[in-house]
């Protein structure tokens, strides 16, 4: 593995045990235990890429902050995905997260929504905290970041959501790109890259820079995450293997389908993904499954993830370019390829 | 625009040089052309020309870059106008004096802030707060006591207090304790030292000790012989202001037999 390759799962694994390790500080005890207390902290133990607050600390740290200033919102980032994961799951009706059952398979829908709910609001905590380390000013900078965030977020599952409500099925790969960009990409790496470079420039510097800049890697990291679900192992990959598919997730590469396929084809899949997931047979989902590979859509699909990949290489340039060589910097520009690189 | 037409029996009746008709059936627009060389350019307005990705693996790659440059411009330019609507307010007189009153508060908040900064640039200067690179001192290998605290600058840095902070342990470990300056004089608290490796628990039982017969403050870092061996981490946090000090690691090996 060359020395590029392996800072990456290094710097994440230190600052993803730093993050973790001050998450614990937010979660409360105390009773109701067993059913809400107690649950808080089991996603947030299963694991995890830990990304996007690596992506905040090491873009602070490249521009020059101190660790400490950027530990609190990383926290922040960590809390309010690890939420929308546990509301994401009751909605997409995942069955499987990080290789094991979904919240809301173990404890059932509400408990898992009250859950959800408390960690969003606790990931506001660290950001009020943010006061004492960065300054009220930026703090408050941050937490509007934050806001636009979980909008963008929110607006992102709405539209997926509503693909899947009213079963369309006439979309193309600039109406995924605009669904994931907001879905997606604002949580994953433009608001942890934006809010670090607020924190390390101490919000002296244009951040629009830093949407393109997260936009193609997110954008990557989604379509080879999609890849995954289509060909990794359950195991190493934490999900349940074709999950999209039973979900009637519309992913690149289903699209692609749905505007190659035949016109018998097509309308085969729109009945398909008309049906509730639980009516959906394995037969179908095999078939469906099939046609990807015949029509060439994983494929499809991982061509133009390595062009996103090859743009955010470029906008990488322009906004790290000028910075003085670091780890943190190294880490940034290797987390483009390590996107293809990883099995889960 | 039509071509004259040509009379002259010596020009008509010459083979005209001609160009080649060119590959390209409209004018090349994409972003790519300014990226690449111009062929590169063509092939991917070509790829763009047919349709939904049909044409070869470069065509798809370059297909969906344009259309993710056009997505996230189509997003930033939403930006500025939201952030433009926001910004365009009625100016009366007394929207002026509320700007105003604006202005010379961030002005203020802008000087607490350059204050912040201030003091972090002389944590960076060497033998004022600590080493270039941060104001962490660093302790590599089996846990040694730290070194002593550089003197507080005279711009009025908190007091150092000089205290050392031992670490304890229940079992052989090697420990690498980095705290800022200063920290070394406070009540201290660690929630929790999280495992690299995925599936391993975490040690929980890290106590403040503070000063007492003598003896300075300590960690205490209670682990349980059947513990597994790993790499674990945690944040140092001021148990006052719980403001993050520094950092603790403890790697443990296998219990000696």
């Amino acid at each position: 593995m060359s020395a590029a390759a392996s800072l990456v799962p290094e710097v994440l694994a230190e600052y993803g045990e730093i993050t973790r390790s001050a998450l614990q500080a937010y979660l409360p005890a105390g009773e109701p235990r067993r059913h809400h207390y107690d649950l808080l902290g089991d996603y947030p133990s299963r694991g995890g890429k830990m990304m996007r607050p690596s992506l905040c600390i090491a873009t602070a740290r490249s521009f020059g902050a101190r660790l400490e200033a950027a530990v609190r919102s990383a926290v922040s980032i960590e809390l309010m995905h690890n939420a929308l994961l546990i509301h994401d799951d009751i909605e997409d009706e995942s069955e499987e997260r990080r290789g094991r059952p979904a919240l809301h398979r173990l404890h059932g829908v509400p408990l898992a929504i009250n859950v959800g709910d408390t960690l969003g609001l606790i990931s506001l905590r660290p950001l009020l905290d943010n006061r004492v380390d960065i300054g009220e000013r930026l703090a408050m900078r941050i937490l509007e970041e934050t806001e636009r965030m979980a909008l963008e977020s929110a607006e992102g599952q709405a539209i997926e959501l509503g693909w899947r409500l009213d079963n369309c099925c006439d979309l193309d790969d600039e109406d995924y790109l605009v669904m994931i960009l907001k879905k997606t990409c604002w949580l994953a790496s433009i608001h942890p890259s934006r809010v670090g470079a607020l924190i390390g420039t101490r919000d002296s510097i244009d951040l629009d820079a830093f949407i393109r800049f997260g936009f193609f890697v997110g954008a990557a990291f989604q379509i080879q995450d999609d890849v995954l679900n289509l060909g990794g192992a359950s195991e190493a990959y934490g999900k349940e293997t074709d999950g999209d598919l039973w979900e009637g997730k519309r992913t690149l590469m289903l699209i692609r389908a749905l505007n190659v396929a035949s016109g018998g084809e097509r309308q085969r899949i729109a009945e398909l993904l008309a049906l509730p997931r639980e009516e959906r047979s394995a037969a179908e989902i095999r078939w469906l499954r099939r046609l990807l590979d015949r029509y060439g859509c994983i494929e499809y699909a991982r061509q133009i993830a390595h062009g996103l990949a090859g743009a955010a290489l470029h906008e990488f340039s322009l906004v790290f370019g000028g910075l003085p060589e670091s780890r943190d910097k190294r880490f940034i520009e290797g987390l483009v390829t390590w996107v293809f690189e990883r099995s889960h | 625009m039509t071509e004259p037409e040509h009379t002259d029996e010596a020009v008509s009746g010459r083979s005209r040089a001609s160009r080649d008709e060119p590959e390209r059936t409209r004018p090349y627009r994409g972003w790519w052309g300014f990226f690449r060389p111009w062929e590169d350019a063509a092939r991917g307005a070509a790829g763009a020309g047919r349709g939904n990705g049909e044409g070869p693996l470069q065509s798809v790659v370059d297909r969906g870059v344009e259309l993710g440059y056009k997505v996230i411009d189509e997003q930033i330019r939403q930006g500025q106008r939201a952030a433009r609507e926001f910004s365009s307010q009625t100016y009366g007189p007394q929207s002026v004096n509320r700007d105003l009153q604006e202005l010379v508060f961030r002005s203020l908040r802008y000087y607490v802030d350059m204050a912040g900064l201030w003091m972090d640039f002389l944590g960076s200067v060497p033998g004022s707060l600590g080493a270039m690179g941060g104001p962490f001192w660093r302790n590599a290998g089996r846990w040694q006591p730290p070194p002593p605290e550089p003197a507080p600058p005279a711009a009025g840095g908190a007091a150092s207090g000089g205290a050392e902070v031992a670490v304890r342990l229940s079992r052989p470990a090697r420990v690498d304790l980095r705290l800022e300056p200063g920290a070394g004089a406070r009540e201290l608290r660690v929630p929790a030292l999280m495992a690299s490796e995925k599936g391993l628990p975490p040690i929980t039982e890290v106590v403040y000790e503070a000063a007492a017969g003598g003896g300075g403050p300590a960690l205490r870092v209670a682990i349980d012989d059947g513990h597994p061996p790993g790499s674990y981490c945690g944040v140092v946090f001021d148990a006052v202001s719980g403001v993050p000090c520094g950092t603790l690691r403890v790697d443990l090996h296998e219990p000696a037999s």
